[in-house]
């Protein structure tokens, strides 16, 4: 084959749609037809200018006056056996391709794609935009910014437009590029809502986070003495923020940081809930139990000894 | 008269006749035809009818490499083109002369 030096999208449409038209020919037949097209095209579009559409007519019909002219019947000629089973394999695709489509409504399932042909350009432009800071070429935090807008609507219209209407005129590989790099960008677009949706999971609402039932912190040594004012720190730097800093914030002293000291409350204001959190054992001073003392000899109270006095009612006694 | 219709059985012959003298590329021998008078001549026919010509061993071809733009499948006559182009033109002039003739006398 001979490789056009000024091949565009245009003349691979153009060539891909009369190569279809010639699809039912065996792919020697039909190679050899069109081997001289290219460069012959390039010539045309040189010579007359406007587009192979408006100089040669429709692609189908350019097929079927090639076909006539060169006095080739349709299926004709010798097919070698691999080149029938890539026919067969061929037709077993456009099976598919019908099968497929009858299932969502359509002649070919390529139909339906073909529809979607405009939100793959919109969407290539945009992804190309989003690679473009997503790579730091311009600084990715102004994507939000008017330069990213105006970029992306930018993109979006010289990729309809060359999707549309094949212009600017540019080599295969070159589309073949554009193509890749919308992928690219389609992926890391895919890829960074994921990775919005990962950090949303950080919200203590999130169901996955183990410790949202976690109020307050309460650290102590290896002593089991309570610490106070202790601040945690993720393997990132990042202080652990648990619990609900305002929770025992009573309206005075500093107001709670966004770097929590735990515990949030203090052991003297607010217990832990049993079980929650492990009881602080005191080791310190017992508190005196008021375990009784050795007291000094009873004092005599003053009181009148009766047994002075005989009772003034001396009640006869029995031995009368 | 559609033109193109008559273009269909003699463009073998035309397409032949273009390369007597001169051998040609394919848009070489479209632009030929063109400016010779047949206007009407269609870019897929002569490329079909070079093809099938080529297949039928009346023409071999070359290839010229090309410095600026792509490079060039030039064609050219063989003995048996040259001889089909004698015989087929000696059918054609038989058969404008009959049709002159006939015409002729119709408007007379």
């Amino acid at each position: 084959m001979i490789a056009p030096s000024g091949s565009s999208l245009e003349i691979d449409y153009y060539l891909e749609r009369v190569g279809e038209a010639l699809a039912d020919l065996p792919l020697e037949v039909r190679e050899d037809l069109m081997e001289d097209l290219p460069a012959h095209f390039v010539e045309v579009l040189e010579e007359q200018g406007g587009s192979l559409v408006e100089r040669l007519g429709p692609p189908a019909a350019y097929a079927a006056e090639l076909r006539a002219a060169a006095g080739i019947e349709a299926g004709a000629g010798a097919a070698s056996t691999a080149r029938v089973d890539l026919e067969r394999l061929r037709g077993r695709l456009r099976i598919a391709d019908e099968r497929g489509g009858r299932l969502i409504g359509y002649e070919r399932a390529t139909d339906f794609l073909r529809l979607l042909r405009p939100a793959w350009w919109v969407a290539r432009g945009v992804a190309i935009v989003v690679l473009i800071f997503a790579m730091d070429i311009l600084p990715s935090d102004r994507i939000d910014d008017p330069l990213g807008w105006v970029l992306i609507v930018a993109a979006v219209i010289a990729s309809v437009r060359l999707g549309a209407v094949g212009r600017p005129r540019m080599h295969r590989f070159v589309g073949y590029g554009i193509t890749a790099l919308g992928i690219i960008g389609v992926l890391v677009m895919a890829v960074n809502l994921d990775q919005l949706g990962n950090s949303q999971s950080y919200l203590p609402q999130a169901s996955s986070n183990p410790y949202q039932g976690i109020v307050d912190v309460y650290p102590v040594d290896q002593d089991g003495r309570p610490l106070q004012n202790v601040t945690l720190y993720d393997q990132n730097g990042n202080p652990i923020s648990m619990g609900d800093a305002w929770r025992c914030y009573a309206g005075q002293g500093p107001e709670p940081r966004a770097t929590p000291a735990y515990p949030l409350c203090p052991l003297g204001r607010t217990a832990p809930s049993e079980g929650t959190a492990p009881q602080p054992t005191t080791t310190t001073t017992p508190t005196p139990t008021p375990t009784p003392t050795p007291t000094s000899p009873p004092t005599p109270t003053p009181t009148p000894s009766a047994s002075v006095n005989p009772s003034p009612s001396g009640s006869p006694s029995a031995s009368g | 008269m559609d033109t193109t219709q008559l273009l269909k059985g003699v463009l073998d012959l035309a397409v032949l006749a273009v390369l007597r003298d001169e051998d040609g590329y394919g848009y070489d021998i479209l632009r030929r035809l063109r400016s010779a008078g047949l206007d009407d001549v269609g870019d897929a026919s002569v490329y079909g009818t070079l093809r099938r010509l080529f297949q039928a061993g009346a023409l071999t071809t070359y290839v010229v490499p090309s410095e600026a733009g792509p490079h060039r499948k030039y064609y050219a006559l063989n003995a048996a083109g040259r001889a089909q182009l004698a015989q087929s033109g000696k059918v054609w002039t038989g058969f404008a002369q009959t049709m002159d003739r006939l015409i002729g006398e119709e408007a007379a």
